[in-house]
Order: C-alpha cells, then structure tokens, then sequence
C-alpha cells in the first residue's frame, strides 16, 4: 500500500477514489461546501498521519470515519459559536428526543455496551432501513436527499425514521441501556 | 448518554455497515422500468409466431374413417359413458316435467283471456244471432267459475267457440257435440257442449228464448236495443243453440 510505503501518491489517489464520496458525506454533516472541503483536507491529512501505524482493514470505512470525525469537531465548534439551527442540529434533536430520561442510567451503562446493543439492533433491520438509519444518524443526510436517493417520499422517510428510532428505544430499554 | 456521544458512539458501527450506508444506491434506475414491458412485448412477438404454426398443425389421423374413431372412442370411455348417460336422462326427465306444468298453467291463463275476449266482441260488434248466442253461452260458461275450476271453464268455452265458427260458415241446421275428458288438473268428470244450428229463410233476428247450460244454467235473450244496433240486412237468420250440458250429475 502506497501509504504504508508514505508515498504521496496514495493522498491523490485517494482523493481521486474517494474524494467524491468523503466530500459529500461531510457535506451532509456541515452543510457547507468549502466546510466540506476543508474538512476533507484535514481528513487526508489526519490519514496522512495515521497510516502508519493504523493498518485499516477497510480503507474506505476508515476514511470515511475520519471525515465524519472532521465534519463533526467542525461542526461542533460552529455551533458553540452560534447556536444551532441549521438541518445539521435535526438529527442530534431527534437522537436526544430517542435518549431523553437515560441521564440516570448513563453512569452506569459502559459505552461498549450501547455499541453492541445497537449493532445488534441495526443487524436486525433489512438492509434499506439500516441504510437508511445510518445515513440519517452517521451522516446527517437531510431528509430531502434520503427521499431522492431511496426512491421515496419524505413523508415516507420520516415516518420510516420515526418507527426504527422507536424500535431501538424499545429495544435498548429491554436490555436495561435506557 | 446525550446525542452528541450517541453521535460518536455510531463511529464505532462496523465498517461494512458504514460503507454500505455511504454508498448503497436505491434509486431505481430508469432502464429497470422498461424491463417488464420489453420482457411482454417479448412474449406477445413469440406468442404471435409460434401460434399460427400450432394452428396450422393438421390432425393426428385424417385418413381414420368415422366408424372407426367412433368404435375406438367408445371402447375408451365404456365406463365413464353410461354414468353421464343416467345423470342426463334424469335432468331431461325433470326439465319435461317442469315444461309440461309451465304450459298448463299458460294454457289455463290464455283460456280465461279468451274468456274475455269473446265477451268483448260479442258486445261490440254483434254481427249475427250466432254471435249473440253464443256471447250468451259463453257467458253461461263464464258463470260456472264459481263452481268449476278455471280450466273446465275455458275448456267450454273454446267448445263454443267451435261451434260459434261452425254456425258461421254455413246458412244449413247442424248440430254438433264435443265431449270434454281431458282435464290437465286431474280426474274431473266429463262435460258436454252440445250445440246445434237451425237455418230458416226469415229477416228476422233470432230471439234466443232459452238457453239450457247445465253448467252456468243461465238463459240470455237478446235486448231490442241490441237487435235495433244491427242494421245489417240478414237474409238468413240462423238459430243456433249451444247447449252445454253436464252428462253425470250437476256440477
């Protein structure tokens, strides 16, 4: 792999690969085009950085996390410039609504344990809706965009959203993580 | 646990689940809504080929002879053939019976109808003393309803009706008897018209002075009124007596 050998041919190449797919995820998380690239620029960089000694198993999962932890640490520190608002604060509203009453149980419930029980969850839904789930909630895509690359409407979209963040509230209450 | 960690913690999902979120496509791509119709106009072209070739296929054996097809037929359905034969000729059987009541019933209407019928011309037209003793007889039929039935009565009155023709066709005395047997309804016992038709060479009108029905027992004689409505020159007065008679007894 080129990065391992720290030949800059590996940053163009994976500008030129994934460049179009990590732009948009971050696109989606700020809302913003030149936020979007500039967090794609720290994304290459903090790779450039990484690798190695990280040795992804899978690159493109491990890129893309590293521009939504870009997208994100931007994000959150435009907003505690200037408070919410924009479509980018819908998601985590939502998310709150789904985790309200769970500050008690939070000391008490490891970090690891959620993950698990929400990976279980998500194993459990049809493919499209877990897609769906994580392009909403991993992504912050708008439901606009959910519509138009799910091939349905936005009516449908929220209504689909609102039932999987029912059933993953139900079911992170039975394994007692709520 | 607030959004914001929540947020973090989805970070940590598997990575084939966040390539496939990232980049699963569902838009349906518009040459996959042609597939279907192209998959039928497929199926109607074929369809349209290879169906005038089946139908163009000639029978398997032209050149057997009917007889011979027939023979070889029935040696094949020998067992199926009389059961289907039973269960027709009890439906047939049901059917004729049913047709049989059908009619009857038919019958008996149309006789009544033309109960009314010859009342009506009678009263109308009155063109010869035939018809007015006739109308009289017929009424005398008509008022046996209350004691026979319906279909003793029209079978009386078509009785009259013969003669009434009779009377007409001819200026000579005749007399005639019909003998009524064959009642649909049942065993009811014989009834006789008897009629009878004298010819005389007086203008005058007949006066029919008694009528003996022995099934109605009702005596009609012709009003001056009537007579007076005729002004048709008669040159033949015909008498005719229809007498309609009961052979056992008074019904």
């Amino acid at each position: 792999m080129l990065l391992q050998r720290r030949e800059e041919q590996a940053l163009r190449e994976t500008e030129q690969q994934y460049g179009a797919l990590c732009r948009s995820a971050a696109l989606d998380i700020l809302g913003n085009a030149q936020d979007a690239e500039e967090c794609l620029n720290d994304a290459l960089l903090t790779v450039w950085n990484s690798i190695p000694p990280a040795e992804p198993e899978n690159y493109p999962a491990f890129l893309l996390k590293i521009v939504r932890n870009a997208a994100l640490d931007r994000l959150r520190s435009r907003q505690r410039g200037k408070r919410g608002g924009g479509q980018q604060d819908a998601p985590l509203e939502e998310l709150a609504g789904m985790l309200s009453g769970s500050e008690d149980v939070e000391q008490q419930v490891e970090r690891r344990e959620m993950l698990e029980a929400v990976t279980r969850f998500l194993e459990t839904l049809p493919k499209k809706q877990r897609d769906l789930f994580l392009r909403r909630y991993w992504r912050f895509s708008s439901a606009a965009d959910l519509a138009r690359d799910f091939d349905m409407t936005e009516n449908h979209v929220q209504v689909m959203l609102s039932r999987i963040r029912s059933r993953l509230r139900k079911a992170l209450r039975k394994e007692g993580l709520l | 646990m607030n959004p914001n960690d929540f947020a973090d913690l989805l970070n940590d999902l598997p990575d084939e689940m966040i390539v496939s979120a990232n980049t699963a496509t569902y838009k349906r791509r518009p040459i996959r809504i042609y597939i279907p119709a192209a998959a039928a106009c497929a199926a109607v072209l074929l369809a349209a080929v290879l169906y005038p070739k089946l139908h163009m296929q000639s029978p398997e054996r032209l050149d057997s002879t009917p007889e011979a097809v027939m023979t070889e037929i029935t040696s094949q359905t020998e067992l199926t053939e009389p059961a289907l034969t039973v269960t027709q000729t009890v439906t047939t059987a049901t059917a004729a019976s049913r047709t049989e009541q059908t009619e009857t019933a038919q019958s008996t209407v149309t006789a009544a109808g033309s109960t009314t019928a010859l009342h009506t011309t009678a009263f109308t037209t009155a063109r010869t003393v035939t018809t007015r003793q006739t109308t009289a007889t017929v009424t005398a039929a008509s008022a046996s309803v209350t004691s026979h039935s319906e279909t003793v009565t029209a079978a009386a009155v078509t009785a009259v009706s013969e003669a009434q023709k009779t009377a007409l066709s001819t200026t000579e005395a005749t007399t005639g008897t019909i003998e009524l047997t064959d009642f649909p309804e049942g065993p009811v016992e014989p009834v006789t018209v008897v009629w009878e038709t004298a010819a005389t060479d007086s203008g005058e009108f007949f006066h029919n002075e008694e009528e003996n029905c022995g099934i109605g027992a009702e005596t009609t004689t012709d009003t001056a009124e009537s007579i007076e409505s005729e002004e048709t020159t008669t040159t033949t007065e015909t008498t005719t007596t229809v007498t309609a008679t009961e052979t056992e007894g008074s019904l």
